[in-house]
């Protein structure tokens, strides 16, 4: 091999794995796509909440402008309370935002830890838990939260308490195989045996060797979450009125889909997109990390 | 292999009970006073104490656990507190719309999607690939009940060809199903890709194209019958979640389903029917995901032997 | 008509990948006479199993591409037929055995079918003609007729093998190309396998490409020898050409890594260093960094064939010296 050549090896080498994957995730364009988009639309969310005044342009009622069509003026319309739709929408972005994510992140915590005492102790605090998981896994997540929030009373809160469950489960499975696959391998046990506590074992060791699945499954999930939020939402169990919630602002858009579509038309797309730039993220960081699984 | 059923048909009981406690005791721990649903507005105490009396409402939760329990077994779970029907009988009545919806959307998603995770895969990496796995990801991405709203708009309000709800013969299934399917489709055409790319770098593959097999049957009777088994489990599992999982189907379009009838009987606060019904479609989700593996029996003979060996 | 089954020419055969191009065959030319048996050599990555793939024309697109050169099959160039005449040509004139039984037949067909599939392709049979004369293939093979209806799981590697085999021979081809058919499978298997191919293709007059790394099975069976090393044909004879009168520093090398069993004391002496990687392969002669005659000149100049004799040809600088000799096999 020519000098040149390993020359080069050994700087890809010495480039963290971390560069490696921000360098294949930059080529893949479509989750450089869906990073811009979410980047743009954070921004936009956390924006909203200065050019607009809740109680006055979010939610005050006018009747006067009740069902405008798409105008110069109200871009997207106003909807039945005459209220401007593009603000809702924008503002909307809050919620679905701190939902999906606030979820995914509660469920991720509940999650691996579980999943990671499962595995790590196995026995009869594995089946407990993993019986549990089946179960919550058996039920469409949708009627779980559905169930859930009905027992804790429709709030926003409550709706991320509810959506959280679903995802902890996920990520208990992911935790748990991790765990199961390197409880048991040398490196650990040495580890073990030198004396480390448990707690500290599972950090150092355990959890770095499931981040990978972990950080694509919260991506995907956030997307799954946003989609749940905005569905219970739609059946009047999420977000209460009158906030600008996405499925909320479609639920009511649906009594005047005759006579005014276009309220249906502009929030389900927000939704849309939202997740869609997730969803491309999630695959862009699947290959990125893992470029084994691409071929 | 009927041993083998038998066997999984009893491995179906554990779970069931598991399922039936967590949801017997959320519903009647955190649901209310369900007298506050059945007595009427100006009710004297006494009264309330009558209700709570007949209901059995004053023993202890997990009495009242083995006593439900103890009723299932022979299909009496019950009275709805609302319109006092029995339980077991208002879900079969409920459970045919489901029933049809269900099947009917896993019949459009297999349909659309398995040539499309097909057609993808035979394409990998070209244009065409790109535009179907684009049309995937947007089926993932997009909410179920907008679509469907999308589809009134365009079908029913606009061409005005489609009814935009009920139950009323063949046509007011359709819009439903392609919502309900479509979604479904995305995921099944992702699953029939990655099998199929799987798939078709195997030596056997080879081995069928060194035989001088035309190009068409390598791909759909040695290719596709081994992708079979993933596709399969998706596609399963599609069908159990639509049997509880098309609530939002079911509001959109009006469809007299289950997910309806649950998502009713939450907002009424009525828990004998919703305890009912959600124990009734783990049964059923049980028995379709036995069903799923034995039809894996039926393509795949090293599946088949396995189960006798275990039978 | 000629006398050769199989003319290969200029063949030459890249993968193209993102990372790079892999030059896995590298312009070479080889001829198989009728009911011969010609014996490729080479170590595993030496782009022996692309060669036999692209006589059938299928090596993988994307990635591989057939980048240049003529492949004759009794007078017709390979390359040059439409899909189907090409779907006309497998398994009918030419046929291949894999290296691998346990993942070359398909899982969810019985053994029967796979054999009959060729069968009923090529030769107008009706399902049920195909199906006894799959029946008589296992047979033939040394597997019991009524077993055509067991699927492949049910079988050991050996009798896989010979299932393989069968569907290869079930229309009596010209040519039969065998990728390491015996590689993946136990020493006294392979023995049996081996003469089993042996005394079939003598029955049926066929021609054949024998795959393998094995010289042994080399000595046992072929007629003539090519030996390869990344890409190119360093070495080509009669088999008692290269075995007797080796000329190239490799097939030398070849021979001295093998273990003796009359001279058992003699210890193995192994080529020192790895095959270079075909994405990025040295100037000059390929062999040259792990050569023990290897010159300066080497490292720049790629060789050509030269004829040693007879049809012995070899590919290698040294012999620019009239008096270069090898030091000989141990």
């Amino acid at each position: 091999m020519s000098t040149v050549a390993k020359k080069n090896q050994n700087e890809i080498k010495s480039r963290s794995l971390w560069q490696e994957t921000w360098r294949r995730l930059m080529k893949n364009k479509g989750a450089v796509v869906g990073l811009c988009f979410l980047v743009a639309l954070i921004i936009a969310a956390i924006a909203s909440g200065f050019i607009y005044d809740y109680d006055t342009d979010i939610i005050q009622i006018d009747m006067s402008q009740a069902l405008q069509h798409p105008s110069a003026e109200h871009w997207f319309g106003t909807d039945s309370l005459g209220r401007d739709i593009f603000a809702r929408v924008l503002y909307g972005a809050r919620y679905s935002l701190v939902i999906g994510m606030g979820s995914v992140a509660i469920g991720l915590i509940v999650g691996v830890t579980l999943g990671a005492i499962a595995g790590f102790y196995g026995g009869v605090v594995d089946q407990i838990i993993m019986r549990f998981v089946d179960v919550f896994y058996s039920i469409p997540n949708i009627m779980i939260a559905v169930v859930i929030v009905s027992l804790l009373g429709t709030s926003t809160v409550n709706l991320l308490i509810a959506l959280s469950f679903t995802c902890a489960t996920s990520f208990t499975r992911i935790a748990r195989a991790a765990v199961m696959t390197i409880r048991d391998q040398e490196y650990v046990e040495a580890a073990y045996a030198l004396g480390l506590p448990t707690w500290k074992l599972i950090l150092k060791h355990i959890i770095p060797n499931c981040l990978s699945p972990i950080i694509v499954q919260v991506t995907l999930l956030i997307g799954t979450t946003i989609i749940a939020a905005s569905s219970l939402s739609f059946l009047g169990i999420g977000v209460p009125q009158p906030a600008p919630e996405w499925g909320a602002m479609l639920s009511e858009g649906r009594q005047h889909i005759r006579d005014a579509s276009y309220i249906c038309i502009v929030p389900g797309l927000a939704i849309m997109f939202t997740v869609l730039a997730l969803n491309l993220l999630g695959d862009g960081l699947r290959d990125a990390l893992d470029p084994r699984m691409k071929k | 292999m009927i041993k083998y059923i038998l066997k999984r048909i009893l491995l179906m009981i554990p779970a069931i009970l598991a399922t039936s406690f967590i949801i017997f005791f959320a519903m009647n721990m955190t649901g209310g006073d369900p007298v506050d649903t059945i007595a009427p507005e100006n009710a004297t105490e006494e009264q309330r104490d009558q209700i709570r009396e007949e209901l059995g409402l004053n023993d202890p939760l997990i009495v009242r656990y083995f006593k439900y329990l103890k009723g299932m077994v022979t299909g009496d779970m019950g009275e709805s507190y609302v319109t006092h029907k029995d339980v077991f009988k208002t879900f079969m009545k409920h459970l045919p719309a489901t029933l049809q919806l269900a099947t009917a959307a896993v019949f459009v998603a297999t349909l659309v999607a398995v040539p499309l995770g097909i057609y993808t895969a035979i394409h990998q990496n070209t244009w065409k690939d790109t535009t179907g796995m684009v049309f995937a990801l947007f089926g993932v991405s997009m909410p179920n009940f907008w679509l469907g709203l999308m589809l009134i708009i365009i079908f029913s309000l606009n061409l005005g060809i489609l009814p935009p709800g009920g139950k009323r013969g063949f046509v007011s299934i359709i819009l439903p199903a392609i919502t309900v399917g479509l979604g479904f489709a995305a995921l099944i055409t992702r699953t029939t890709r990655s099998a199929m790319l799987d798939v078709i770098r195997q030596d056997y593959i080879t081995t069928a194209r060194a035989k001088g097999v035309r190009e068409k049957k390598v791909i759909f009777k040695h290719g596709l019958n081994n992708a079979l088994i993933p596709i399969i489990t998706v596609v399963g599992m599609q069908l159990s979640n639509a049997l509880t999982g098309s609530v939002l189907a079911e509001t959109v379009f009006s469809w007299p389903g289950v997910g309806r009838l649950i998502v009713d009987s939450i907002a009424k606060r009525d828990t004998p029917m919703v305890t009912g019904s959600i124990i009734l479609c783990c049964v059923l989700m049980c028995v379709v995901n036995l069903l799923i593996d034995l039809v894996y029996a039926f393509f795949d003979p090293r599946i088949k032997a396995q189960y006798m060996r275990k039978g | 008509m000629s006398e050769q089954i199989l003319e290969v020419k200029d063949l030459v055969v890249h993968y193209e990948t993102e990372d790079g191009c892999v030059r896995a065959v590298n312009n070479i030319s080889f001829d198989i006479g009728k009911k011969k048996t010609l014996g490729l050599v080479g170590e595993t990555g030496a782009g022996k199993t692309t060669t036999a793939l692209s006589i059938l024309n299928l090596v993988p697109n994307p990635p591989g591409v057939i980048k240049n050169g003529t492949i004759l099959l009794d007078g017709t160039n390979i390359l040059e037929l439409s899909t189907s005449e090409l779907e006309d040509v497998r398994g009918n004139d030419v046929a291949m055995i894999f290296q691998d039984p346990m993942t070359a037949l398909n899982p969810v067909m019985t053994v029967g079918e796979q054999i009959a599939e060729a069968i009923e392709l090529h030769q107008n049979a009706t399902k049920e003609e195909a199906y006894n004369k799959a029946k008589e293939m296992l047979e033939l093979v040394g597997i019991a007729a009524s077993r055509a209806g067991d699927y492949p799981h049910q079988f050991s590697g050996g009798m896989r093998q010979r299932v393989v085999i069968a569907i290869a021979l079930a229309c009596s081809p010209k040519l039969l190309i065998a990728d390491e058919p015996t590689t993946a499978l136990d020493v006294t298997i392979q023995a049996q396998v081996l003469d089993l191919m042996k005394s079939l293709i003598k029955n049926r007059d066929m021609s054949m490409l024998l795959i393998t790394h094995d010289l042994g099975v080399v000595a046992e069976v072929c007629d003539d020898v090519a030996v390869m090393y990344a890409g190119h044909i360093v070495e080509i004879g009669t088999a008692d050409e290269v075995f007797n009168s080796t000329a190239h520093p490799y097939t030398e090398g070849l021979f001295n890594s093998l273990p003796n069993l009359k001279q058992r004391g003699e210890d193995l002496v192994p080529i020192p260093g790895m095959m270079p990687d075909p994405s990025n392969l040295p100037e000059g002669c390929t062999f040259a960094p792990r050569c023990p005659y290897a010159t300066e000149a080497c490292k720049s100049k790629l060789p050509e064939l030269r004829d040693m004799g007879g049809t012995h040809k070899v590919a290698c600088n040294a012999y620019d010296n009239p008096n270069f000799k090898l030091k000989g096999v141990h």
